[in-house]
């Protein structure tokens, strides 16, 4: 499960480098974002651009990552790909987590603005 | 064509481990399969979905405690696909669940659930799915209509 990170003031971003989220990867993602987010206080940022699959046990893995950041941190969801948009509205999963449409309008939300 | 409706046109079969990994290579092919057959990318990602729901079900229920192998056999008709999954694994004690569990946006984050999602998604996708035991053998069926948009045979 490869995870690229890249740090902003006050915005994590971790892009998220594989093409599924699925059983056979969704501990690793799990844990990989546990170590990531110990590290770090503030919110994240996830980039699903290069994600063109996601069962229900990567969203169990998306929603586990929620719940691990904690009230005071938020979670937010970027470039997702019709399938995994279709995943998380048909679950309703979709209004746990602010999605954006790219991780540029994004970082704007969060007052960052991003790298040249 | 009406009285063409329901035709079969092709089918094929294949089987792994029951194990995630071989899963996800069987999920590979089955996607090849349904682009050769000019399924479009939507039906075709829709049946991979729910293919998977079904698939890991087995791996981490059926066989939780023995090894096993999954056979899938796709039905491609005029109008829709079928999926008939194969395993002998233990059996599904209830059959699918009857109805969706609660789900409500606003409950606390801790409370928030992080499975169950499966069959959902096999009813809000498939215009049938169904789960039968005969014998040590334990059968899941899903349909998916592919729409009018969507005839291979054309």
């Amino acid at each position: 499960m490869k995870l690229d990170v890249q740090a902003y003031a006050g915005l994590l971003v971790i892009t998220v480098d594989e093409d599924r989220i699925d059983a056979s990867v969704a501990l690793a993602f799990k844990e990989g974002f546990r170590s990531l987010v110990s590290e770090n206080t503030g919110d994240v940022l996830l980039d699903l651009g290069k994600v063109d699959f996601l069962d229900s046990s990567g969203l169990g893995a998306l929603v586990a990552a929620r719940k691990l950041m904690g009230t005071d941190r938020a979670l937010d969801l970027a470039q997702l790909r019709p399938i995994v948009a279709k995943v998380m509205r048909l679950t309703h999963m979709d209004s746990v987590f602010t999605i954006h449409s790219t991780c540029d309008t994004a970082l704007a939300a969060h007052g960052v603005t991003s790298a040249g | 064509m009406v009285e063409d409706q329901g035709r079969l046109i092709e089918n094929n079969v294949w089987t792994c481990q029951g194990h995630a990994e071989h899963v996800r290579a069987l999920l590979s092919d089955v996607t090849l399969w349904m682009a050769g057959q000019g399924i479009d990318v939507e039906n075709s990602q829709s049946m991979e979905l729910v293919l998977a729901e079904v698939l890991n079900n087995i791996v981490e229920h059926a066989y939780s405690d023995t090894d096993g192998d999954i056979t899938v056999s796709l039905s491609l008709h005029n109008g829709f696909l079928q999926a008939d999954c194969l395993d002998h694994g233990k059996a599904m004690p209830h059959g699918p669940p009857s109805s969706a569990k609660g789900f409500d946006p606003n409950m606390a984050l801790n409370d928030l659930p992080e499975g169950g999602f499966g069959w959902g998604l096999i009813r809000s996708l498939c215009s049938g799915a169904s789960y039968q035991r005969i014998g040590t053998q334990n059968r899941t069926t899903l349909i998916l209509d592919l729409g009018p948009r969507n005839n291979p045979a054309e």
